[in-house]
């Protein structure tokens, strides 16, 4: 408890932080409660409506088939959010600890997982991502499992390069006097000051997911039409720019946009609040 | 008085990796620590003394070497040699600030040193962690501090602390006082001297300030790259050295008081690397009353007074009273 | 005239985010011709913003708000950059602490002192270098010729404080600053580099300021020794005279601090720190931490006061000695 009321109020300090916090809230927000929300089922296609210009009926306009889009955007973010979310954390659960190992252990260990994460990261991610996906299938699930996969030497670097700083450092040596296993060590003495780089990264890196998945449906070969993803959005509704209904494709744009910049800015703040010399 | 560790022959090598270097940090030491004493360990850079210190608690692997803790060998480590070690011998660091986790409170930095322990019950463990820190004088407005809030001589004092909850009976102080200002310093080793009254530990000190040796210790060891070369009580060392480092040593000390003068007693020369050391005496390089002898045999340890060891080639042994009468 | 550098209620604020931090208060140092000064303080005491400032290398947020420098009959502080750079490194040299982080790691140290060199006398590079490498000899370097071409990095800590030396005496200057000169090196290094500055010093006949926060330096090395206290000098005289008897409570506990005036009578210690140079105390600096401390101290600060012709001390409790000197008061003896 005491500890969110510190958020709390380093948060209202930083009004940067504090946006960057309210958009996250509301792609949250929007993505729990897109059936009250939405006046429109995101998947209904009305042929007579198609291609309406915004209005109060349709406060974003509507599409080709006629589906209004303002729904559409509110139910996508149940996908966008959902996929980049689950996919950093698990990204992290599978970057951090290994990261932990490899910084603490060295030797064989730690040559090995850095070689393999070099492979990994070596090739273009959005390459990689699609080839994953297609070879996978296109779903939500592996979208999610790819860019969890991809991102997660990210993780494993920075907690490495914090650890490998630390470790030699005497309150590590003092918790071996103490009699500490060294499982021990690593979660509680090292991991607590490895995670900032990678925390703060990590907020950012949602932003980055939900480029990566509008990339993938962009190109098809993300989440299936007609299920409603600010990136497919995008794309089904870009021949639509040239006949002037530019709405198509600017709301869901504007969507990721903000989205992205929400995360961006709340990760600026993390690295502030997560200093432990923040008095 | 007993002797509470003994060192034989301890070795410890660092192998550089990429070459067939190796970095000899410490060479072939022997000594013993009694059972309630201070027993100093001085050394400049590249000494050992911090090594000696870390292979006595196994936080460095030895290389070699015997290490007997209340007569039991303990040079291997096992399980059973582990957990008495870890739970009767502790260490104090130097950087007051580094040797505390910067996301624990003082309270837990304490107290986490007592949960390893899984017998003891958390009652008992909490009154532990309250007298550890009423001993070193932290008061309770200061136990959900972080490090960063706490001046550097209650740092150092939250380090003390930590070492002496499980109540040990063994602790290696590496150069506990050299980051700190004058006056802290002086707290501090108040502190440790009423702690070692109180509870009778048994303390290493490893230091290269040699009045603050000489006030807190009551037998002593100097270092130089990685081998002792001349040890005995206070006393013997400072007043009556014999090893021309000794020599150098406490002649480069300013003493805080212009009427006792420096002697001019020096060294040539800077300290060589502990990398590939050459044959013979370490410091022949160095040493004004060097000789060929000196470059070529390791010189022999002798006895020059009871209790006073020196390594050197020029160093006369004491005539042991029993040998004339009977030789 | 005597008095080489004269320093009068020296001032040097920082001006930072949560307020000014007043780190050189109202400072009063002199120094004579010949003299050696040892300048104690402990940490955050302000001694090497101090020696910053005489030289004006203090940069923002930190300024020298006011005070006079004056060095041999000219106020320093009074001249612009370009005047100023005839005094520093020609009449003023500094040798700081740290001595790889002062040095520019990309160049060569013959060329480094060369430049200094250059910077203050007319000729050229190879003369300057020629120069370099006689000054790398004279402060004790072996193979100076060799040594001159090695980068900082490629220096022990003792070779690179040396290669400092040589940087602050290459234009043979009147006055050196040694600031915390030998922090960091070993004991027998140490040594060998004061021998080294006494005798450069001595040879020259040039006057030093060393500021240290060691008694046995000053003890053994310098003529005259000033405490400081929260950027004020709060004592100053000669040294046997101070070792023998110091007068301001500061002094009196560090020096009873040091292990070997421990001895058996355990004298009582001071607790607390210095304070905080952004929210100092009322008159006396010193005074919450004082033994002694009247009202008078909380409310109107002391003002260097001499009790004897060549002693002064900045504390209340010596009001009153009159001329004919007499430095002990009952009260603290």
């Amino acid at each position: 408890m005491k500890v969110f009321g510190d958020f709390w109020y380093a948060l209202r300090q930083s009004k940067g932080g504090l946006a960057g916090f309210i958009i996250i809230m509301i792609t949250l927000l929007m993505a729990i409660f897109a059936p009250i929300i939405a006046p429109y089922h995101p998947e209904q296609a009305v042929p007579e409506a198609s291609r309406l210009a915004p209005s109060f009926d349709h406060l974003f306009g509507t599409d080709e088939t006629g589906m209004d889009i303002f729904s559409r955007v509110v139910y996508a973010a149940r996908i966008d959010v959902t996929i980049a979310v689950v996919s950093t954390i698990f990204s992290l659960l599978i970057g951090v600890p290994i990261g932990l190992a490899a910084g603490y252990r060295e030797g064989l260990f730690g040559e090995i997982t850095m070689r393999i994460a070099d492979v990994v990261q070596a090739f273009p991610v959005f390459i990689l991502a699609m080839a994953l996906v297609s070879i996978l299938g296109n779903n939500v699930q592996n979208i999610i499992f790819a860019i969890a996969f991809l991102n997660a030497p990210i993780y494993l670097r920075f907690v490495r390069s914090e650890v490998l700083s630390i470790k030699h450092r005497p309150f590590v040596e003092a918790a071996r006097c103490a009699g500490m296993s060294n499982i021990k060590i690593m979660f509680k003495e090292l991991l607590p000051n490895s995670l900032k780089p990678a925390l703060i990264q990590s907020s950012v890196n949602i932003g980055w997911a939900i480029m990566l998945t509008a990339g993938l449906s962009f190109i098809g070969a993300g989440v299936n039409v007609p299920t409603p993803e600010w990136g497919s959005m995008i794309s089904i509704g870009a021949p639509l720019i040239i006949t002037g209904q530019w709405w198509s494709s600017f709301f869901p744009g504007v969507a990721i946009g903000i989205t992205v910049f929400g995360y961006a800015l709340f990760g600026d703040f993390l690295r502030l609040y997560l200093d432990p010399e923040r008095s | 008085m007993k002797n509470l560790l003994e060192i034989e022959s301890l070795t410890k090598l660092f192998p550089i990796s990429g070459t067939k270097d190796v970095v000899s940090a410490v060479n072939n030491v022997s000594f013993e620590i009694r059972e309630g004493e201070t027993f100093g360990l001085i050394g400049e850079s590249g000494s050992g003394k911090s090594s000696v210190g870390r292979c006595l608690l196994n936080l460095i692997n030895p290389t070699k070497g015997v290490l007997r803790y209340k007569g039991m060998d303990y040079s291997n480590f096992g399980k059973k040699e582990e957990s008495i070690i870890r739970s009767e011998m502790q260490m104090v660091f130097q950087d007051p600030y580094y040797s505390l986790n910067p996301r624990k409170t003082v309270w837990d930095t304490v107290e986490d040193t007592l949960r390893v322990n899984k017998t003891l019950p958390e009652g008992e463990r909490k009154t532990k962690v309250s007298e550890a820190l009423d001993k070193v004088q932290i008061s309770r407005n200061d136990y959900e501090k972080y490090p960063h809030q706490l001046s550097a001589g209650q740092q150092q004092r939250v380090g003390i602390a930590r070492a002496i909850a499980p109540n040990p009976k063994f602790i290696v102080l590496d150069e506990p006082t050299s980051s700190l200002d004058l006056s802290v310093r002086a707290e501090i080793i108040d502190l440790l001297v009423k702690l070692q009254k109180e509870d009778g530990i048994t303390y290493l000190f490893i230091s290269h300030d040699l009045s603050t040796v000489q006030y807190l210790c009551h037998r002593v060891a100097i270092m130089y790259l990685g081998k002792i070369v001349e040890y005995g009580t206070v006393d013997q060392v400072f007043r009556n050295h014999n090893h021309p480092y000794s020599k150098a040593l406490l002649a480069s000390v300013m003493k805080a008081d212009p009427k006792i003068p420096r002697s001019n007693y020096r060294l040539s020369g800077e300290i060589p690397s502990p990398i590939n050391l050459p044959k013979g005496c370490f410091l022949a390089s160095r040493c004004p009353e060097a000789e060929d002898k000196c470059r070529e045999i390791e010189p022999p340890l002798i006895e020059v007074e009871k209790g006073q060891f020196v390594h050197c080639h020029h160093a006369k042994a004491y005539e042991k009273i029993e040998n004339k009468i009977y030789g | 005239m005597n008095q080489l550098l004269k320093i009068e209620d020296l001032h040097t604020y920082f001006y930072v985010r949560k307020g000014v931090s007043k780190i050189v208060n109202g400072l009063n140092l002199s120094v004579r011709k010949g003299e050696l000064l040892g300048v104690v303080g402990e940490s955050g005491s302000g001694k090497t913003v101090a020696a910053m400032s005489i030289v004006d290398r203090v940069r923002t947020p930190g300024k020298v708000v006011s005070g006079k420098v004056i060095y041999q009959g000219t106020d320093l502080r009074g001249l612009n950059e370009s005047e100023l750079r005839k005094f520093r490194g020609k009449e003023i040299g500094l040798i700081a602490a740290n001595a790889r982080g002062n040095l520019n790691p990309l160049i060569k140290v013959g060329d480094q002192i060369a430049d200094v060199y250059l910077a203050h006398n007319k000729g050229d590079l190879r003369e300057a270098k020629q120069r370099a490498i006689e000054m790398l000899r004279a402060v004790g370097i072996n193979g100076a010729e060799q040594r001159a071409n090695a980068y900082p990095h490629e220096l022990s800590g003792g070779m690179a404080q040396r290669v400092m030396i040589a940087l602050a005496l290459i234009n043979s200057p009147n006055l050196l600053i040694a600031d915390d000169a030998t922090n960091g090196l070993d004991v027998t290094v140490q040594a060998q580099i004061m021998d080294l500055i006494l005798d450069i010093v001595e040879k020259r006949k040039a006057s030093g300021i060393f500021i240290t926060h060691d008694l046995g330096v000053v003890a053994q090395c310098c003529d005259e020794i000033a405490i400081m206290y929260a950027g004020q000098i709060v004592e100053k005289g000669p040294v046997t005279t101070f070792f023998e008897e110091p007068q301001h409570p500061y002094s009196q506990n560090l020096l009873n601090s040091l292990p070997e005036r421990r001895g058996k009578e355990k004298k009582i210690l001071l607790s607390g720190g210095l304070p905080n140079p952004l929210e100092l105390p009322s008159g006396c600096l010193f005074h919450p931490r004082c033994p002694y401390a009247t009202e008078k101290c909380r409310q109107e600060e002391p003002s260097l006061v001499k009790v004897s012709e060549n002693y002064s001390v900045k504390c209340h409790l010596f009001e009153g000695i009159t001329e004919e000197g007499g430095i002990v008061d009952e009260k603290l003896a």
